[in-house]
């Protein structure tokens, strides 16, 4: 400090005594001594000032550490279904590099089946995995052998680390990844040294010769081609000062570089400044410092950038949107060689090794290709949900580190699932499919983890999240509430109960007539529940929705996870209830979990930046509904996929084994939805309009393919047939309703809930055979 | 002849002990012809007139008659879980019971050793919902682990002030001696 203050006071004296000399004049001298001190009070008072400003940035908060958000780590163990495509996937979603033979960390290579991966280190909140040499098979789908590379010890299970998929950064969209000045590589320091500052390590703030240098070149080339900023002073006008240009900050800027290098060592100057550089724009986002940087171009840490990768960085310090390697290949290349011709002639590398760094292809990762910032829907929905616990500025500063349920592979298929089925519709000339937009959700069936969300299509950038934002009637996928309502009174309702499909007409509370009819505009008469579920048959719904009570049908609804308040209306029993797909998923996820619900988390865990947990997201269940009638409907959900409104599914899954699903098809085909499960995954397609107007689509022409390309590119588990306890397969001819022997013609195995089964007796069950269902009875039991 | 199959099927699933009596008995000869197999054609919602009449729930050509062996993965996680819940630290416990979970969703073992660390945690009303999540998805044979669920829940209630549901979850679980 005392340093600082001299430094100008001798200049002013000086100055001073000139003037003594040449006017001598007593009150001059008087005017001019008050003058020079108060000139001095002044510039102590306001360096005084300076110094507690630069005090507070740089030991308080330094920088702002946005919360980083992290997809679930991949799981390996021998059986693990895992295709050689998916782990590609993985292995370049973590940046990891294929080569002929790996050597280093995060490098991997394949013949044919065969991979041979090493690993990062990752510090997980219950436990640290090591960097691994790992030796996979892969055989139809499955992980078939795992073993140490190095040892060809076998291997239980290994944990691959999670790859990065966003933050969660400030209104002033400033993201970084910290590092530390132990970790910055020297041949980075030596980069930047070369062409930022040459005399860093010995200037105190300011570099008269890097001044004169660069004016020199200025003048030499008639423009300004260099500046003569210390990194220091870089670093103070990122730092502190605003963009403006002008003397007055050309000063504040000197004297605070003055001040910073009198406080804070070298290292610690450097730290900041390789934190604080901006080295880029992503969208929205400014790429604050080396290490996030090093993500954003080459998608891999900065402690693994070789020679030339390290040299594109530096050479952005210049203007990072100038000699962007993305848009602008060419400048930055030039830009990134004139670095390394640079630490040449300073001698911090070889010239051999200069050349053949030159040599070297910029390497940028296409954009998008990261998975950093690739799913917006789903980091918006980490957001929403975390808000709930956090406060904002936690989120944006104290670099968090947030385990989310993303499984990258899935959203990945999601998304395609998606922007195909939209380019399959185009192709196929349906009217305005270029304004049909669309959202989908998949999630685990019995923990409620969901695995991807997509909010629209990819070329969408608006930013509109349709799978949580996009309320809208549901239409048919209603239904099985309605269905559900009616079979939990095994006594009144079974999946044969004959009901009327015949028109009906209902007047509402303020007088209003409503008469809905099926989609096909006919009465069918009499069908058995199962087939008016199975062939959505609004006028059977109905009738069975008002015999049941509306009442009932809400209930069901709220236990199946709808938190809105529902309004007992007789249109609600056809959808006139508006949900988001992500509730929509809620919803069967129950119903998929056999009554059990559990509340859809996009969350597993938070620990700080240095992997200390701070908060888990449990996984937590609650029976919410009967098993027994859930299982029943299951069944019948299963019918409408292989002979019903969903029997197109054909086409993408083998819908024997058993899927089930439903369509949903709104008024004038506004909204076309799927919904439905297999064993491991519960998945919701919407379709419709941002305007709301009509797609020329139903749930079976529109969200169907997409949920079955989607569904068999995940190789989704069919549902598995063990029936709860109280529920018997009986044996029944469907025509009559009766009880039948397996050998009769045509009869079917139904499921009942205990004691509903039929008790009369079809005429071709008879003699030996009559003790057969109450034998299925007894072990059902 | 049937009833016999019947027996020697049930005799074996006693013998083995497995989780293979949680499926009807593998069918002889060909499946009822009744589903008309997915029609590719084109969908064309509602319009059923092509479908037969009858057409409902038929179980698969080849019910699953065990449950595959748990990977090795989940013995090793299972094993994890149970050295960290007697080490006590109960967090990390059920961390690991719920990453094996993610590899086999409906394991009931695994949701009762969940709802075990859940009630040692005196989470009571989680345990409880554990527990009942096993009882759900574990077979008829599997009589042990229904008493222990039913054990749990039995406390779970008790410790919430429920003590006839209690005193019902207690006898439901001497009925699996």
């Amino acid at each position: 400090m005392s340093r600082r203050r001299k430094s100008p006071r001798k200049g002013r004296r000086t100055s001073a005594k000139r003037r003594r000399r040449g006017s001598g004049r007593r009150v001059w001298l008087k005017w001019l001594l008050s003058l020079t001190v108060l000139g001095v009070l002044l510039l102590g008072g306001y360096t005084v000032f300076l110094a507690k400003e630069v005090r507070v940035k740089f030991e308080g908060k330094r920088w702002a550490v946005p919360a980083r958000l992290y997809a679930r780590p991949l799981d390996l163990y021998v059986g693990a279904p895992l295709s050689t495509t998916q782990l590609v996937h993985e292995l370049e979603a973590l940046g990891y590099r294929r080569v002929v033979h790996p050597k280093a960390v995060a490098q991997w290579s394949r013949n044919r089946d065969r991979f041979l991966v090493r690993t990062r280190a990752f510090a997980f909140w219950d436990g640290d995995a090591p960097a691994r040499f790992l030796d996979l098979r892969i055989r139809d789908g499955r992980l078939e052998a795992l073993a140490d590379a190095d040892s060809g010890r076998d291997l239980d299970l290994v944990r691959l680390e999670p790859p990065a998929i966003g933050s969660i950064y400030p209104a002033h969209r400033e993201d970084r990844v910290l590092v530390r000045r132990e970790d910055l590589p020297e041949r980075l320091v030596q980069a930047l040294l070369a062409v930022e500052d040459r005399h860093f390590f010995t200037h105190r703030g300011i570099d008269p010769r890097g001044i004169a240098r660069a004016l020199w070149a200025n003048v030499r080339a008639g423009r300004a081609v260099q500046g003569g900023s210390t990194l220091t002073q870089q670093l103070v006008k990122n730092f502190f000062l605003t963009p403006e240009r002008s003397l007055w900050r050309k000063f504040n800027e000197a004297l605070m570089a003055l001040i910073v290098e009198r406080r804070y060592d070298k290292d610690e100057i450097l730290e900041a400044y390789a934190n604080e550089i901006f080295l880029g724009q992503d969208g929205g986002r400014a790429i604050h410092g080396f290490g996030l940087a090093a993500r954003f171009y080459f998608n891999r840490p900065l402690a693994e950038l070789e020679l030339p990768d390290l040299a594109l960085l530096v050479g952005l310090v210049r203007g990072a949107s100038y000699y962007n390697p993305r848009r602008h290949p060419e400048r930055a290349k030039a830009r990134r060689d004139r670095v390394l011709d640079a630490m040449a002639e300073q001698g911090s590398v070889g010239d051999d090794a200069a050349a053949g760094a030159k040599a070297k292809p910029l390497g940028v990762t296409p954009r998008g290709r990261s998975s950093t910032d690739s799913n917006p829907a789903f980091v918006e929905l980490v957001r929403r949900q975390l808000r709930r616990d956090y406060r904002e500025e936690d989120l944006t500063s104290e670099g968090l580190r947030i385990f989310t349920t993303l499984d990258p592979w899935v959203q990945h298929q999601a998304g395609q699932a998606l922007d195909e089925g939209l380019a399959e519709l185009a192709r196929a000339g349906r009217k305005g499919a270029d304004r049909l937009q669309g959202a989908g959700v998949v999630a685990g069936t019995q923990g409620g983890e969901v695995h991807a969300l997509v909010g629209g299509r990819s070329a969408d950038v608006a930013g509109f999240n349709r799978a949580l934002d996009a309320r809208r009637p549901i239409g048919s996928l209603v239904k099985p509430a309605v269905y559900l309502a009616a079979l939990a009174r095994p006594q009144a309702y079974t999946l044969l109960t004959p009901l009327q499909d015949r028109a009906v007409t209902l007047r509402t509370r303020d007088g209003q007539v409503w008469q809905p009819q099926n989609y096909d505009r006919e009465e069918h008469g009499e069908v058995p529940l199962h087939a008016a579920l199975a062939r959505s048959y609004n006028l059977a719904t109905v009738r069975l929705g008002m015999a049941v009570g509306l009442d009932a049908v809400v209930e069901t609804l709220h236990a199946m996870g709808v938190e809105q308040e529902v309004q007992a209306f007789p249109s609600l029993l056809l959808g006139a209830l508006s949900l988001s797909p992500l509730e929509v998923a809620q919803v069967y996820q129950t119903l998929a979990s056999g009554g059990y619900r559990a509340p859809l988390r996009a969350i597993r865990e938070v620990s700080t930046a240095d992997g200390v947990l701070v908060q888990r997201y449990p996984l937590s269940v609650r029976r919410v509904l009967q098993e027994a009638p859930v299982f029943l409907l299951t069944r019948n959900l299963v019918e409408v996929t292989r002979t019903g409104t969903g029997r197109g599914l054909a086409r993408y899954l083998d819908t024997k084994a058993g899927y089930a699903g439903k369509t949903g098809t709104t008024n004038d085909l506004r909204d076309s939805w799927f919904a439905g499960y297999g064993r491991d995954e519960v998945a919701v397609v919407w379709l419709g309009r941002d305007d709301n107007g009509p797609t020329g689509l139903t749930g079976s022409s529109g969200a169907l393919p997409i949920w079955g390309r989607l569904m068999a590119a995940l190789g989704a588990a069919h549902l598995e047939t063990a029936a709860p306890d109280g529920v018997a397969r009986v044996w029944v001819n469907p025509a009559t309703g009766r009880l039948a022997d397996e050998g009769c013609a045509g009869a079917v195995a139904f499921p009942f809930i205990g004691g509903s089964a039929p008790r009369e007796r079809d005429p071709c069950s008879g003699g030996a055979g009559g003790a057969e269902p109450g034998f299925f009875e007894r072990l059902w039991r | 002849m049937r009833e016999l199959r019947m027996k020697r099927f049930l005799a074996g699933c006693a013998l083995a002990g497995l989780a293979a009596c949680a499926s009807p008995p593998p069918r002889q000869g060909p499946p009822a012809p009744v589903v008309q197999g997915g029609s590719a054609a084109a969908p064309s919602p509602a319009r059923g007139a092509e479908e037969p009449e009858v057409a409902a729930y038929v179980p698969p050509a080849r019910p699953q008659t065990a449950r595959p062996q748990p990977a090795r993965a989940v013995e090793v996680l299972l094993q994890r879980a149970e050295d960290q819940r007697r080490a006590g630290d109960l967090g990390a416990a059920a961390g690991s019971l719920e990453r094996a979970l993610r590899i086999e969703p409906r394991n009931p073992v695994l949701w009762n050793r969940l709802a075990e660390v859940r009630a040692q945690q005196h989470r009571h009303a989680m345990a409880e919902e554990l527990a009942a999540k096993s009882n759900s998805l574990a077979g008829l044979e599997e009589r042990a682990l229904k008493r222990r669920n039913w054990e749990i829940i039995a406390v779970a209630r008790r410790a919430q002030g429920r003590s006839a549901e209690a005193r019902e979850a207690e006898r439901k679980a001497s009925q699996f001696d």
